[in-house]
């Protein structure tokens, strides 16, 4: 049974001709969540003082925990690729293996943050912060799941010893480190910003 | 290659100071500084940076054509965020 | 496998599958020229308007109506591109379509599901007399579903995405397999607009309707696209006709 990963197209020299669509997408995706924050900020803008007040109640430290954690998933995900090019695969299985024990990690403390939240009576529609909050953290973790499974197929076909397609490896890695991108913006403008 | 990885690991491991820093500065009130925009403003400018080493050098884009892409973008979705915090 | 040998149809064949690919964007012009003229845009209706106001724009005239017909028209005419895609993923993905399948189904209740809700406004336009209670519920109802159906557009830009990144036979450019994982993304959040009556995720504002809206006409341009280069330019002048199969 062939994989996802081997029956993408490998076609041509990889350095030389770079995956067009795949930036495209990388970019496309990026530019929906600067409509997020774009809303995010007009409408913060508009209720300073509210938003303010809300932010308040964000568990800034497990924003920081979780900062670290998918820093270092992102990290370990560079290293893979690195050993996956140079066909080692231990190397890439652990790399990997790392990444998403990172990304199990900052699901689990996102969902805590959640409960948490909510047992505070913090939920999508109890004010216009908190709606962006779990909306905004909400899709950012739909593209973590979905960066997860991608990664443990990438895991999957280096541990049974199969050849994984440079293209794909490279496509997972970008899509990967565009989420932890988000992250960033996400905890400077969300958890920090809207608290200064 | 071993030139990459090392940036990369520096890039890593300055991501995570500027990140530890920003929570600092956060629990410290940020020096005491006034302006809560100034400082949301000046944020975002540093997210957005962090964001761009991302780019360079964990997706492994610098000195490409597709650079100068996330560049734009880049700088334009600061500037947008810039603005509508400052407003 | 070259496109000629690929897609190798008889010219009356070839034909209908280029009115398939020209009737995305086709479809999709005739729906924004309905919805302007009813006056449903640029200015939908949201969930926080008054009952006065919903039921203004319904009395409004029949233009209304009309302009409201003439886009549920347009949707439904969109099937004809669900067909044109259905084809050429066929004939990529060789002797187990699965995904094809996927697509043709999804393809399909997405057709239904974009086309119902502009008839309902339609009918909620029929008769302007009514109780304004039961205009607001037809509004709500219109709205709703014709937002928030999500799932099978998302599966059928999933289905069309691996089959266009994973296939050997190129009919599809690649960029368009992950163009529509992009617009399949610009749907996942439109359900929350059921939490809100108001706000910037109220189904009228930009990041539900207009952004949905934005995508899939893009899709639909692209996917039209996708399926008119797809034709080989020249008949390969070797396919089997009727009298050939015996």
């Amino acid at each position: 049974m062939t994989s996802f990963a081997q029956n993408s197209r490998d076609k041509g020299a990889l350095n030389d001709k770079p995956d067009w669509g795949m930036w495209l997408f990388i970019l496309l995706d990026m530019t929906t969540f600067g409509l997020f924050f774009a809303v995010f900020l007009w409408e913060m803008s508009n209720h300073r003082d509210s938003f303010n007040a809300d932010a308040a109640h964000l568990m800034i430290p497990l924003g920081l925990i979780n900062t670290l954690v998918l820093l270092t998933s992102s990290y370990a995900v560079v290293l893979a690729v690195h050993a996956g090019k140079a066909r080692d695969t231990g190397s890439a299985a652990r790399h990997l293996r790392l990444a998403l024990g990172a990304a199990g990690l900052f699901f689990t403390i996102k969902m805590t943050e959640y409960t948490l939240e909510v047992r505070g009576g913090h939920t999508l529609t109890s004010s216009p912060f908190f709606s962006f909050y779990f909306i905004l953290t909400g899709i950012h973790l739909l593209h973590i799941c979905i960066g997860t499974i991608l990664l443990s197929n990438w895991r999957n076909d280096v541990i049974r010893g199969k050849k994984v397609a440079e293209r794909w490896m490279e496509s997972v890695a970008a899509y990967w480190h565009m989420v932890d991108l988000l992250w960033l913006v996400i905890y400077s403008l969300v958890y920090i910003g809207s608290n200064a | 290659m071993t030139t990459t990885t090392n940036v990369q690991r520096i890039v890593y491991y300055a991501l995570v100071l500027v990140s530890l820093f920003l929570f600092i500065g956060f629990e410290t009130g940020f020096g005491g500084m006034q302006s809560k925009r100034g400082i949301s403003a000046a944020i975002a400018i540093i997210a957005f940076i962090k964001a761009r080493y991302v780019v360079l050098d964990f997706m492994e884009l610098r000195g490409t054509k597709i650079m100068r892409l996330f560049d734009a973008w880049l700088l334009l979705a600061c500037t947008v965020c810039v603005l509508l915090i400052l407003r | 496998m070259r496109k000629e040998q690929l897609i190798n149809i008889n010219p009356a064949a070839r034909r209908t599958l280029r009115l398939c690919g020209w009737f995305g964007p086709i479809s999709i012009g005739i729906c924004l020229v309905g919805l302007v003229v009813a006056g449903a845009l640029p200015f939908p209706l949201g969930p926080d308007n008054t009952q006065e106001e919903v039921v203004a724009f319904y009395s409004g005239g029949t233009h209304v109506v009309m302009g409201l017909a003439v886009a549920s028209v347009g949707l439904g005419l969109m099937a004809l591109l669900i067909a044109g895609i259905t084809f050429v993923m066929w004939k990529s993905e060789g002797d187990a379509p699965i995904l094809t399948l996927i697509q043709l189904v999804t393809g399909t209740i997405t057709v239904a599901c974009l086309m119902f809700p502009i008839m309902i406004m339609a009918i909620a336009a029929f008769r302007p007399g009514r109780f304004g209670e039961l205009t607001v519920l037809m509004n709500d109802i219109s709205w709703l579903l014709f937002i928030t159906p999500i799932a099978p557009f998302i599966a059928q830009d999933i289905s069309i995405a691996i089959a266009i990144l994973t296939t050997e036979r190129e009919l599809f450019p690649r960029w368009l397999g992950y163009f529509n994982l992009w617009v399949g993304f610009t749907f996942t959040f439109d359900i929350i607009t059921y939490a809100f009556r108001e706000g910037p995720f109220a189904w009228n504002k930009l990041l539900i309707l207009w952004l949905a809206f934005l995508s899939y006409s893009l899709w639909a341009f692209a996917m039209g696209y996708g399926v008119l280069k797809a034709i080989p330019a020249q008949a390969s002048g070797n396919y089997v006709t009727l009298e050939d199969a015996g």
